[in-house]
């Protein structure tokens, strides 16, 4: 039997049976379905989170120094020299200030950060600009605030606020920029009586903490580098050249730890891959019951079709092309109720973001950005794979039941 | 084409069906030889075997005992996808009740034995046109649904279906069992047409009036096989007894 005439046959007895291969086929479109949903809003979850942490936060480590009194910006800067892979570093200080604009008054949390951090974090700036060079070293009194901070003191998040100032302290900063945000976890979205923002590092340590010891650094690895790798390099450069100890010593005080974010990256994966591990479960029982209901139309399509069979084996059919008819037709319907699947799938999942993407963005990463969907074609392809599959596995009973059948007995089959 | 001189030799061939009431020896020792070209009745009364020498003959079913060669290769050394393979190359079968597929066009109907012995898609259709001209089933039913057609009708697709792959034997059971007699006349006509062309033909009926139609007409009763000659001792003998002949029969 040629595949065409296979295909023709398939087409034949599928179409000659609307209605039911249509019902029967409605537990393979939900399962399908509700696959594609979700790992398209799961899919857009992890993308919003990524988004929250920077595209390159795999790269980032985050050192922290405990009981060390005289760790200096230059100490900062020859930590980059030592170790090649660290592209740059990215000493960091922050301070609670209160901070008043014209009468109102806000609690600020201020952050002393070099430029970099925009780049290193992905703060996309909405106004204005960040700080150059020449005024980290100066020592500038500049400010960069995020865009909610903006709403608390000036009343909407647009507002053109470049170019004011702002009392923190005795000094007064200049505003240079608004950036959609400055800090990974930010409350000011929420809380309107409080702002934060970005000064230069140095005008941090010299006019706000007055406390030139960094204990907080960020680095950047290089993008061909193992993250896990340079942190464990930069810990022993550290240890090593101010005398740490272990922290897992009796007594330590003079510590370090260098932590890289692979592994909060990782943790988001296996976050989505457990979420995905549920799905696949709850797609899977219902891919059996799919699969039952497809197996359950063909065993009935068998018994009605028995004269039929018993015609085709006495016109010549070999037991594989009986097998091979009913297989196919058992596939063709699991793949129908596939692709539909996958289309209402990818539908519902815009139209539930549509309607919630919103606040489950504002729920998962505090962002404002509405969650959306990812069409992953890998997703798709399994989904239709796994229709192939369950159409070959319950249609496998019924086809060896339709080829086995003696074509006497089915001939005269009432 | 040459070949064996007998299109069919049965020897000696017994059938028995196992069923849960017990055996039943529906075929008792048959011996029968059909050479090329002959036109064949087998007659008998309801369960006297004519199916199942019918099933045998068509490679739907193996003798119990007995050797059964169609065009010298036995069926009983065959296994089922050989036999399916035999059947859709060398036999044409012609059913009571037509069995045809009934969402199916007519032509569609008539080129199905042709998907399964791979004809190029092409070659199809033009000897089902051609086996429709045979049977003289007028071109504009060809596009029809099968079940559109009278029960005449649907007889004659069937019989462009069993000849479509040019096969060595054309078996018809009860042909004409559901056909009133004006149209049986004329499908047995058809099937004497055919072979006058050089068809081999068996035909199995119950009916005188059909077996009329062929060259040579064997009886069955009770599974055995007797000629005209041996039948008609037998009822001369039965007349003379006084005994009734349709009680030998199985008569109901
Ligand atoms: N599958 C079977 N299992 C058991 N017995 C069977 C089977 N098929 C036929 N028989 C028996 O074999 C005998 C012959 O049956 P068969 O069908 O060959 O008769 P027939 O001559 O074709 O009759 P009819 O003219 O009614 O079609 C009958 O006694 C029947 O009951
Ligand atoms: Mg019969």
């Amino acid at each position: 039997m040629r595949p065409g005439d296979l295909a023709q046959e398939t087409w034949s007895a599928l179409s000659a049976n609307k209605g039911r291969s249509a019902l029967t086929i409605l537990g393979i479109v939900i399962g399908i379905g509700a696959v594609i949903t979700m790992t398209s809003i799961i899919g857009g979850i992890s993308n919003s989170m990524a988004g929250m942490f920077g595209a390159n936060a795999a790269r980032v480590l985050t050192i922290n120094l405990h009981g060390i009194s005289n760790f200096t910006l230059d100490d900062v800067a020859e930590l980059a020299k030592n170790i090649p892979d660290v592209e740059y570093t990215m000493p960091k200080a922050q301070i609670q200030h209160e901070a008043t604009y014209e009468k109102t008054k806000v609690q600020a949390t201020i952050h002393g950060e070099v430029n970099k951090v925009f780049e290193a974090h992905g703060y996309k700036l909405l106004q204005g600009s960040g700080f150059t060079e020449e005024d980290e070293k100066r020592g500038s009194r500049e400010i960069i605030l995020d865009q909610y901070s903006v709403r608390n003191l000036f009343g909407n998040t647009d507002a053109a606020v470049v170019g004011k100032s702002l009392k923190i302290g005795n000094d007064e900063y200049m505003i240079i920029g608004v950036a959609d945000k400055v800090n990974t976890f930010s409350m000011t979205q929420y809380d309107s009586q409080s702002i934060e923002g970005i000064v230069p590092i140095t005008t941090a340590i010299t006019r706000l903490t007055g406390n030139p010891n960094i204990t907080s650094i960020e680095a950047m690895t290089s993008a061909t580098s193992d993250a896990d790798a340079v942190a464990a390099q930069t810990k022993e450069y550290l240890s090593r050249r101010y005398k740490l100890q272990d922290s897992k010593e009796e007594g330590a005080t003079r510590t370090v730890s260098v932590e890289s974010n692979k592994q909060l990256m990782q943790q988001v994966t296996s976050m989505t891959s457990s979420f995905q591990a549920i799905m696949v479960t709850v797609s899977g029982i219902s891919l059996l019951v799919g699969g039952i209901g497809i197996m359950n139309m063909m065993l009935t399509n068998v018994t009605e079709r028995i004269r039929e069979i018993g015609l085709r084996k006495a016109l010549g059919a070999k037991r594989f092309d009986i097998t091979s008819q009913f297989i196919l037709e058992s596939i063709c319907l699991c793949l129908t109720g596939g692709f539909i699947g996958v289309v209402l799938g990818l539908l519902g999942s815009f139209a539930l973001c549509g309607i919630v993407g919103a606040g489950l963005a504002a729920a998962v990463t505090g962002s404002a950005d509405p969650v959306l969907p990812v069409i992953d074609p890998g997703a798709i392809l399994n989904a239709v794979l796994t229709c192939v599959i369950t159409g070959l596995i319950f249609g496998w009973y019924p086809a060896r039941r339709a080829a086995k059948l003696d074509p006497v007995e089915s001939l005269n089959h009432q | 084409m040459a070949g064996p001189k007998y299109v069919l030799e049965v020897e000696n061939v017994h059938r028995i069906y196992e069923s849960a009431a017990g055996y039943t020896h529906a075929i008792r020792g048959v011996t029968l030889r059909v050479p090329r070209g002959e036109f064949l009745c087998i007659m008998g009364p309801s369960g006297s075997g004519k199916s199942t020498l019918m099933n045998i003959l068509g490679g739907l079913d193996r003798p119990t005992a007995g050797v059964y060669k169609l065009e010298g290769v036995s069926t009983s050394e065959l296994d089922d996808d050989e036999l399916a393979e035999l059947r859709a190359r060398r036999l044409g079968f012609v059913f009571q009740r037509y069995n045809l597929l009934p969402r199916a066009t007519v032509l569609r109907n008539v080129m199905m034995p042709l998907i399964y012995t791979n004809v190029p898609v092409a070659e199809r259709e033009l000897r089902a046109y051609k086996a429709l001209r045979v049977v003289g089933l007028p071109e504009e039913y060809y596009d029809h649904r099968s079940n559109e057609l009278s029960g005449g009708q649907m007889q004659r697709v069937a019989i462009a279906r069993a000849l479509v792959n040019d096969p060595a034997l054309i078996l018809a059971d009860e042909p004409t069992g559901a056909l009133d007699s004006a149209t049986s006349e004329l499908v047995m006509e058809l099937f004497a047409k055919l072979s006058e062309q050089g068809k081999t033909i068996v035909v199995i009926t119950h009916d005188p009036d059909t077996s009329s139609w062929g060259d040579r007409t064997v009886h069955i009763r009770d599974g055995r096989l007797f000629t005209e000659e041996e039948e008609r001792a037998l009822i001369e003998a039965a007349m003379r007894s006084g005994a009734d002949i349709n009680a030998r029969r199985g008569h109901t």
